[in-house]
């Protein structure tokens, strides 16, 4: 039961299923929604809508799909004093997200020797499943990187204090407290800090091919041609391992405060509870880790530029920004006109401020935030800012990628090893790949046009298009 | 084989069969050992597991996380012996689990989620 409000929302109004708080809302094109009606995702946006203490609506972005708990590309703002923390909103990767990073190279420079920066660039950032870091941590120096974050990377000699400005919430939450990480969690991020990890984790070597708004785009350094990275990863078996050991908390907290639960994978607890507080401590920690990952990562890309192009050039490759997009943040916003604390749960999804808000570094006040949306891999990159559409419909947030619209075993299933690789060949994307099945997983076919997601999200207000980006190399773990 | 799998957009899904939980669950670690490793190494290891829960998804929940830690660190799950298995208002179980060390992984499971985690029997009644 639904019904289309708007070209692109689609509410699925309380009722419609027994203990929803909220009506659902997805920012949807025809094509999508319809996408999103054939697997079990609208299940997913009516369960995140039974929730205690949701406000106004259980929210999904056009990258909508079939998760777990809360479905990909949902946003759901609980009240903070009366509302719940759910790890199923938040997801096992925490604080998965995307860094994007400039180069003063433009494509004439670099494809001449694209080959040899990939090959180098797979040997200076350990990928693949299991890969392990060259950073051996003591557990003690382990607690500093889940307490500083990317601020822990900084100091260490692993990039400059500038970048930090250009990382969403400075790449370090305050809240975070070590001692409630368990020592599973710890004993798992011991080595794994400066890995790309596996999957749909990536590093891509892009060239930037259109410019939408020329201003904005000055003002973030980037021009018609430059050569990009974009990094995309998070907090490895770290964070993987908190949200396990909380998941079981929760259920117990879930019985404890008499919370109904419609999938036992949004266990939750009542966010100013004991429960819930531990958990957002340990959260924070997987968080501030998953920046330090993306920080020291950077780091090793400048190492490799330099091998391939000249040690100049290592100075000269600078951040853009890095966004979240599996996250609760605690914020600040307006309900039923008046400002209040809620804490917005995120999970496949993108915090798109709009300008002027506190914060926001000063370098991108009056842009708005930048937005960073990966495509798949044949297809193009988007670099977006948040406009104050995102504040009045999206609690601040937007879409992450494209999305997925088929699984992992069909996208084998259906996929060819050597018509993959010609296509990309034929579009002049190089990839460096250790397995076979993880490149035919995250084919282009595997995921909705990313071009009719940021489509979406620009018709709503939500978001406006900066630039463009095409794949040139690809490095998959 | 007792298990198959099923599609989910962004994740995996496993169906599986046993004539008793035991051979559920070793239906488990079969179908996580093909889908996670190339490669099973030769050098075998037992671990002494023993978990308590509220429930019995509770137990079973963090038996298969308990499994994924292991397959983190490279160890190709083989064997589930059950040695103590008790539920009741408070649940146990004592297993043995064998892993191969070693092992070459091909795809990364983050962890075990409880989205359509359930129990099903089939039986036929003589009528």
């Amino acid at each position: 039961m639904w019904k289309q409000v708007d070209k692109f929302v689609y509410e699925i109004p309380l009722g419609a299923k027994e203990g929803m708080r909220v009506p659902g809302r997805v920012f949807a094109s025809e094509t999508i929604f319809k996408q999103a009606e054939a697997d079990k995702a609208l299940e997913q946006v009516v369960n995140v809508a039974t929730l205690s203490g949701i406000l106004r609506y259980s929210l999904a972005m056009p990258d909508i799909h079939w998760g777990y708990g809360f479905p990909i590309g949902g946003v759901a703002a609980f009240d903070a004093d009366h509302g719940v923390i759910t790890p199923g909103g938040i997801g096992f990767d925490i604080n998965c997200g995307v860094r994007l990073l400039v180069t003063p190279l433009t494509e004439e420079q670099v494809r001449p020797k694209l080959g040899d920066l990939l090959d180098v660039l797979c040997k200076e950032v350990p990928s693949g499943v299991g890969s392990e870091g060259f950073i051996k941590l003591s557990v003690r120096e382990l607690d500093k990187v889940l307490e500083m974050g990317a601020k822990w990377a900084v100091e260490q000699g692993y990039g400059t204090f500038e970048d930090l400005e250009r990382l969403e919430s400075q790449g370090q939450l305050k809240g975070a407290d070590a001692s409630k990480v368990s020592k599973r969690a710890k004993e798992r991020g011991l080595e794994q800090l400066g890995t790309l990890g596996s999957g749909n984790h990536f590093l891509e070597v892009q060239k930037v091919d259109e410019l939408f708004d020329e201003a904005v785009a000055k003002e973030m350094r980037l021009s018609l041609g430059q050569v990009t990275i974009m990094l995309h990863t998070g907090s490895r078996g770290l964070g993987h391992q908190v949200a396990t050991d909380y998941i079981d908390v929760m259920l117990k907290a879930s019985k404890k405060y008499g919370i109904k639960l419609v999938d036992k994978q949004l266990a939750a607890a009542p966010f100013k509870s004991e429960e819930g507080q531990n958990y957002w401590a340990a959260m924070q920690c997987a968080a501030n880790f998953a920046w330090a990952n993306r920080q020291v990562i950077t780091d090793y890309i400048r190492k490799g530029f330099a091998k391939v192009f000249g040690n100049e050039i290592k100075d000269q490759i600078t951040v853009i920004y890095d966004v979240a997009h599996n996250i609760a943040k605690l914020e600040k916003h307006m309900v039923d006109g008046m400002e209040r604390e809620v804490v917005v749960h995120r999970k496949g999804a993108t915090r798109s401020f709009s300008a002027h808000q506190p914060e926001l570094p000063s370098i991108y006040g009056n842009t708005g935030q930048p937005v960073i949306i990966p495509g798949s891999m044949g297809s193009s990159s988007f670099l977006l800012v948040g406009l104050p559409g995102s504040m009045e419909k999206s609690w601040g947030s937007t879409c992450h990628g494209a999305g997925r619209v088929m699984s992992r075993k069909e996208a084998i299933r259906k996929g060819n090893y050597g018509t993959l690789m010609d296509n990309l060949g034929e579009k002049g994307i190089l990839v460096r790949s250790a397995e076979r099945e993880t490149l035919l997983e995250e084919a282009p076919e595997a995921y909705k046009d990313v071009d009719e997601v940021v489509h979406v999200v620009e018709a709503l207000g939500l978001n406006s298009k900066v630039a463009r980006m095409r794949p040139m190399g690809v490095v998959k773990g | 084989m007792s298990y198959r799998f099923l599609d989910h957009t962004a994740d995996l899904g496993v169906e599986v069969s046993g004539e008793s939980t035991e051979e559920l669950f070793q239906s488990c670690l079969d179908a996580l050992r093909e889908w996670s490793f190339h490669e099973v190494g030769s050098s075998e290891v037992t671990h002494n597991v023993e978990l308590y829960g509220d429930t019995e998804t509770e137990l079973w929940f963090k038996f298969l996380n308990e499994v994924v830690f292991y397959m983190d660190k490279n160890e190709a799950p083989l064997k589930l012996s059950l040695k103590e298995y008790h539920l009741g208002c408070s649940c146990y179980l004592r297993a043995e689990l064998t892993t191969a060390e070693q092992s070459k992984r091909k795809q990364a499971v983050k962890a075990f989620t409880l989205h359509k985690f359930g129990f099903s029997a089939q039986m036929i009644f003589d009528v």
